[in-house]
Order: C-alpha cells, then sequence, then structure tokens
C-alpha cells in the first residue's frame, strides 16, 4: 500500500496522479504538510514536477473535457476529507468511460465529485457578497475572512474586474495565506495573523458605523424571521462582518 | 441634521420596497474605474427578517406630497422628514461599494415638488455617479409616476434597472387607496421602458456599441391584502404584465400595517403566506411553463393555505400522471411537485447513461417526499400503487406538532383515527397528534402516567 505525498500545489497533485495512475495498491494521496504516517501504508513523496502535471493536464484537455479538468482543479480547492483520492478515482473513471460520465449523476464517485464542485462555488458566492473591506490607506484595502475551502484562486478575477482601481489585500487566516492586488496583477502570498496585526493598528475606518446603522433601519420587525437569515448567512460566517455584531 | 441620521430616517422609508436583486446585468468597466456587475446578483448580507441586503436601498427623500392610505411616508403622517444631496448619495454609494458592502444602489423617492422635479434629482445622483465616479456597479432606479418621457429615456440609458410601482392590483382599489395616482400614470412609463428595452435589443442585434436600455429590465410591485382582490386575479395581472410589458419580475408585497385608517383592513400580522403562495405560483410561471389559468379558476379563485399551487395542479390533474422518470419530456418532469429545475436536470443528464430506478434518485439526491405520489421508475411506483388524490392530499398535509407534546410509554393505539395505508406509511401517524377531531381530546382527558 502506498501513500503519495505532494507539496500541497495543484502541479505536486497532478505529479502525484501522474505516478499513482497506474499503481494498483495506492491507499492515498495527501499533502506534506497535513500527513499523518499510519501503520498500513507507506509513504513516497512526489516532488511537483511541472511537465509531468502539464501532460496530465493536457491529456484532460484534449481527450476529456474542460469540465472534467475544472472538477479536478475544484475538488483539489476543497480541501475536503480524503478529496485528493476522490480525484484520482475521478481521473480514472474518466480516462476509462470518456468524460461523457460527467452525465452520470448517479453514480457514486460522479456524485461526490459534483458535491464537492457545489460547495466551493456555493461558498464562492457566499464569499463574494460576503467578504468586508476595511480602508487602510487613501486606496488600500483589506479584508480577512476563513473559507471552509480555499477560495482566494477563485477570487482573483472577480476582484480585479470589480475594484480594479483599488489595492487590496485579502486575508485568507485559516490558511496564513494573502492576496495582494497591486492595480496590475495579483499575487498569493504567505501572510500571518502577526502581518495583519500590523497593518491594522493604526486604522480607523468609520464606515462600518454608517453601514451597521443601516442594516437595523432596513429590517423589518413585523416580519422577524431569523431561521431564514441563518441559513442565507450562516454564522460562521459572521465573525467577520461586522454589521451583525 | 446629520449624515447618520437622515440614513437611519431614509432607509427606515424604503424598506418596504420589496425588490432587492442585482441580477441580470453584465455592466463592466475597465482598468482603473470601479464596479461591476454579475450577471447572477450577489447578496451582501441579510436582515432579522431573513430579507437580502444586495443594494444600498434608500430614499432620496420620505417628504411626500401624496397622501396614499397604505404608506408610511404620506403627507398626513406626522414622522420625522429628511432629504439627501446629492453628493451625499453618492459618497454613501461609494464608500459602501469600495468596501463590499453592497452591490450597488436602489434609489426612490418620495414625490417631492413634483414628479419630475423628483426624477430629475434621481437622474442627476445616477449621472454623477457614472460620470464622475467612474462607477460600473449595478444601480436600480424607481420610476416616478407622471415624470416626463424625456427623464424617463434619460435614466433608462445610465441605470441597469427601472421599476415603475404597481401599488395595488386594481384600478378601484387604486382609487380608494392611492387617490392621488392613476391607473394611466402607473402605465404609461412602463410602457414606454416596454418600447425602449424593445427597440435597444434590435438595434444592439446589428451593433453591438448600441447602447443598453435597461439592461436588467424592468421590474414592478403590488401590495397583496390591503384591498379585496383574489388571488386569481393578482395572478391574471402579473401573468398580463410579463407578456404585454416583458417584465423580469413583478414583487408582491405582504401589508403591514403601518398606518389607522378606516380604508385599510384590520389584521395582526402581515399575510406572509399568502405572499409565499404567490411567489410560488410566480416561479410556476416564469420558470416551469405553467399558465396562470392552470393555476387557478373561478372555482377556486385562492390558493390554499395548506399546500403549494404545484400539489394542488398535480392532484387536481390525475390524467397528467404518473409520470415515468425514464421517459418523460423535460417539461413533464418540472411539473411533478417535489421536482425543481436541479434535480430534473440531473435526472435528465443521468439517464443518458442509465436507466434509473428509486435507489439512483436517492443517490442524485432527489427527494421523494412530495414526487413519490406522481413518478414511476422502470413503470413501478415507489412504496405507493395507485395513489388516490385524497390520500396524497391526507398524506401531505403539514403537521401542526406542538413542540411541547409529551412522549408516552403507553400510545392510546386504539383511539387514534382508522388509518389509511398513507397514514400507516407516515412516520407521523405512529404518534397521537393534537388538533385531529374528538379523539385527541379524550387523550387529553387520560391520566398521564
Amino acid at each position: 500500500m502506498n501513500s503519495y505525498l505532494y507539496d500541497g500545489s495543484f502541479d505536486g497533485l497532478l505529479t502525484a496522479y501522474f505516478y499513482a495512475y497506474k499503481d494498483t495498491d495506492v491507499h492515498g494521496i495527501y499533502r506534506q504538510s497535513g500527513y499523518q504516517p499510519d501503520l498500513l501504508s507507506q509513504p513516497l513523496t512526489v516532488p511537483a514536477q511541472n511537465d509531468k502535471a502539464q501532460r496530465i493536464m493536457h491529456s484532460v484537455q484534449q481527450n476529456l473535457s474542460a469540465y472534467t479538468m475544472q472538477n479536478l482543479y475544484l475538488l483539489y480547492l476543497s480541501e475536503l476529507p480524503d478529496c485528493d483520492l476522490l480525484g484520482l478515482q475521478y481521473l480514472r473513471l474518466c480516462f476509462s468511460q470518456g468524460a461523457g460520465i460527467n452525465h452520470a449523476k448517479h453514480h457514486p464517485v460522479i456524485r461526490r465529485v459534483e458535491d464537492a464542485r457545489y460547495k466551493v462555488l456555493h461558498e464562492l458566492d457566499h464569499v463574494k457578497g460576503f467578504l468586508r473591506f476595511q480602508q487602510l490607506g487613501r486606496h488600500v484595502f483589506y479584508a480577512c475572512f476563513a473559507p471552509d475551502h480555499n477560495q482566494l484562486p477563485l477570487l482573483i478575477s472577480h476582484l480585479e474586474r470589480r475594484f480594479s482601481d483599488q489595492k487590496l489585500i485579502v486575508h485568507d487566516e485559516k490558511r496564513n495565506c494573502a492576496l495582494l492586488y497591486n492595480l496590475h496583477s495579483s499575487i498569493i502570498v504567505p501572510f500571518t495573523a502577526d502581518n495583519a496585526a500590523e497593518l491594522l493598528e493604526h486604522s480607523n475606518d468609520n464606515t462600518i458605523d454608517l453601514f451597521r446603522r443601516y442594516f437595523q433601519a432596513i429590517n423589518i420587525p413585523e416580519r422577524a424571521n431569523p431561521r431564514q437569515q441563518a441559513r442565507y448567512m450562516p454564522h460562521r460566517y459572521r465573525k467577520y462582518m461586522p454589521e451583525t455584531q | 441634521m446629520n449624515l447618520i441620521d437622515k440614513l437611519t430616517i431614509l432607509a427606515d422609508a424604503a424598506k418596504y420596497d420589496v425588490s432587492c436583486s442585482s441580477s441580470g446585468s453584465t455592466r463592466q468597466g475597465g482598468k482603473g474605474t470601479i464596479g461591476s456587475a454579475a450577471k447572477s446578483g450577489i447578496c451582501h448580507s441579510f436582515t432579522a427578517d431573513g430579507r437580502c441586503i444586495s443594494l444600498l436601498k434608500i430614499l432620496m427623500t420620505n417628504n411626500c406630497i401624496y397622501d396614499c392610505a397604505y404608506c408610511l411616508n404620506r403627507r398626513s403622517n406626522d414622522k420625522p422628514r429628511a432629504m439627501f444631496t446629492v453628493d451625499e448619495i453618492v459618497s454613501l454609494t461609494m464608500d459602501f461599494y469600495r468596501r463590499n458592502y453592497i452591490e450597488g444602489l436602489f434609489l426612490s423617492s418620495a414625490v417631492i415638488g413634483s414628479p419630475d422635479y423628483t426624477m430629475e434629482l434621481l437622474v442627476k445622483v445616477v449621472e454623477k455617479l457614472r460620470y464622475e465616479e467612474k462607477f460600473h456597479g449595478y444601480i436600480h432606479l424607481k420610476g416616478i409616476p407622471g415624470a416626463s418621457p424625456a427623464l424617463i429615456q434619460r435614466a433608462g440609458f445610465l441605470a441597469d434597472r427601472l421599476s415603475v410601482n404597481l401599488e395595488l392590483p386594481s384600478e378601484q382599489s387604486l382609487k380608494l387607496l392611492a387617490p392621488d395616482k392613476t391607473r394611466q400614470n402607473l402605465l404609461l412609463p412602463m410602457h414606454q421602458i416596454h418600447q425602449g428595452i424593445v427597440q435597444r435589443s434590435e438595434e444592439r442585434a446589428l451593433s453591438r456599441k448600441a447602447p443598453a436600455f435597461v439592461p436588467a429590465g424592468q421590474t414592478t410591485q403590488m401590495i397583496v391584502g390591503a384591498s379585496g382582490e383574489s388571488d386569481l386575479q393578482i395572478l391574471r395581472l402579473s401573468s398580463a404584465l410579463y407578456q404585454k410589458f416583458s417584465m423580469k419580475r413583478v414583487y408582491f408585497s405582504a401589508y403591514v400595517p403601518v398606518n389607522e385608517d378606516s380604508r385599510l383592513p384590520q389584521i395582526a400580522k402581515p399575510p406572509v403566506l399568502r405572499e409565499n403562495r404567490l411567489y410560488q405560483a410566480d416561479w410556476l410561471m416564469r420558470f416551469y411553463g405553467f399558465d396562470a389559468a392552470e393555476l387557478l379558476d373561478e372555482s377556486m379563485p385562492n390558493f390554499d393555505p395548506d399546500y403549494d399551487p404545484k400539489i394542488i395542479w398535480a392532484v387536481r390533474h390525475p390524467e397528467q400522471f404518473p409520470v415515468e422518470i425514464n421517459t418523460a419530456s423535460y417539461q413533464q418532469l418540472i411539473r411533478v411537485p417535489g421536482l425543481g429545475i436541479r434535480c430534473a436536470k440531473r435526472i435528465v443528464s443521468a439517464r443518458r447513461t442509465a436507466r434509473l430506478d428509486f435507489e439512483d434518485l436517492l443517490r442524485m439526491k432527489v427527494s421523494l417526499k412530495r414526487a413519490q405520489y406522481f413518478i414511476t421508475c422502470k413503470g413501478k411506483y415507489y412504496r405507493i400503487q395507485n395513489p388516490q388524490p385524497d390520500m396524497i392530499l391526507r398524506a401531505l398535509k403539514p403537521q401542526a406538532r406542538s413542540p411541547y407534546e409529551q412522549l408516552s410509554l403507553f400510545h392510546d393505539w386504539q383511539t387514534t383515527t382508522p388509518q389509511g395505508m398513507v397514514e400507516v406509511l407516515n412516520d407521523n401517524a405512529y404518534f397521537p397528534k393534537k388538533a385531529e377531531s374528538q379523539s385527541s381530546s379524550q387523550n387529553n382527558l387520560l391520566p398521564v402516567f
């Protein structure tokens, strides 16, 4: 039994798929950082190799479909338990049955892939709305959040399109990284809570008081429906939404 | 008066406007500008009444020359009055937008001075946002009834969505409750917007550089429960609005009693369930291919509070069922109670690869609670063969269960009503229910162990 370990990058994951694809005895595929050795399997560390990743990517796009490739990427971002192994099963299934197997929504593997896809994209919709910026400098804005799935790579295009004249720092507290946008391009860099505290030391942005007041004034008390509110805006997101506190 | 007080008064005055959607537009700015519209719309927050905050929904002023009976801002009400300046609204919108609090602006106003003067103010705000601030976010503007066509035209080129409120579902109610407004006044701008949209979309077919006119379409809203119209009348009206004016949405707003007035009904709570049923019917008409006449008719002019309109339609049309999952068309599938757009699409997709049975449906997360009575897989029902309409209705009746009911070890099986097949299968039927004829009242008299 082999456990494949990769460095946490998508290229690394595709490289792991490259080597694990023909292996009949795969126990699991894990990120090196969170790996806990077990008694049953033997760990194999796979370094990320760009050419191998490219081969997989190219082959999926040529022989299968862009949709399949997108699913693999979203599975990777979902960070659900066993999502990497599921990706391998999905890849094997698609190559053996053709991309048309994606139609079989009742197939157990496809079902789980679709679930993960829905979870990531559904949360992306939430995040696009629930992100809250505060102003640090003249055109510098900072936001922090802690999504269940890794949303930063998916947010880039949306934020660049929408706030193209603002410098942005979007801090993912859970993964200790941040998206930086400097009016021209975006990168994702490691970023800790200490960095954030340093940045926020001198900020005093009071616009939230206005919005908080608006949030209260627009409510119709006669129609109170906190259950509906909780369904649409789950409590776990509210920590980062100052108007709800 | 400072900004925060104005915001409180004018947001509070705007809260009965139901529309909150920010969908339908794909407006984009280039590099160095601010704002974009999302095709599907984005909700930014949700208030304690469960409604979303998508747009900054405010009135320009709540100082009104009209005296409509149902309205919070009517002239005869003793309320604090306020008015924003154009710059205040612009800076508020930009400040909120830059922090991702909102998706754009929804600007409405009470009528101050004259309709033209009010409309001109609204247009000024939008012009400033678009031209000076280079704002490409979503803007929803209220058309003021009676404003000149030229102003509506200007607004249409700048805003993403225009709406004119129909206020009440019939002309008589309008005369009674909103004597300052006439049917003509309300319908003319709607007609003009519709014409503009049609004309511009023809132009855009020739050249995509032609300017967009109200790209997210027009909407309207009416108050439900303030006057005596039946659901049938309301549904017919909204269906006509969809057809004649190519409305994107018709919103219903359950009447909230805010004024003391002899012309208005006395109610304790807003009729939110009725509003919900109307919205369900509205969805059936817009997405599920239903016609207003199929859902209600003279013999049944109102919706049933216990069942949704789709179930009622289905039990009244037993000839259409059962629907065979493996062969039915998509249009037939979405007409099955319990199957929605998403489930129907999943089914249509999956059956390309295999013939489906109920196991597969469950695996696809299709809920069979309601659908089981109306569908077959490979010619077989799920559990109950040939369910009859009354049996289905009994099984699907919403159960009013008190949360404080004490479960007893000693069930009084014999005192429950004779059970049909459905009730046996219905889990809840195993527990004695309250509010079911005499047998339950007898239960209460039994000694408690």
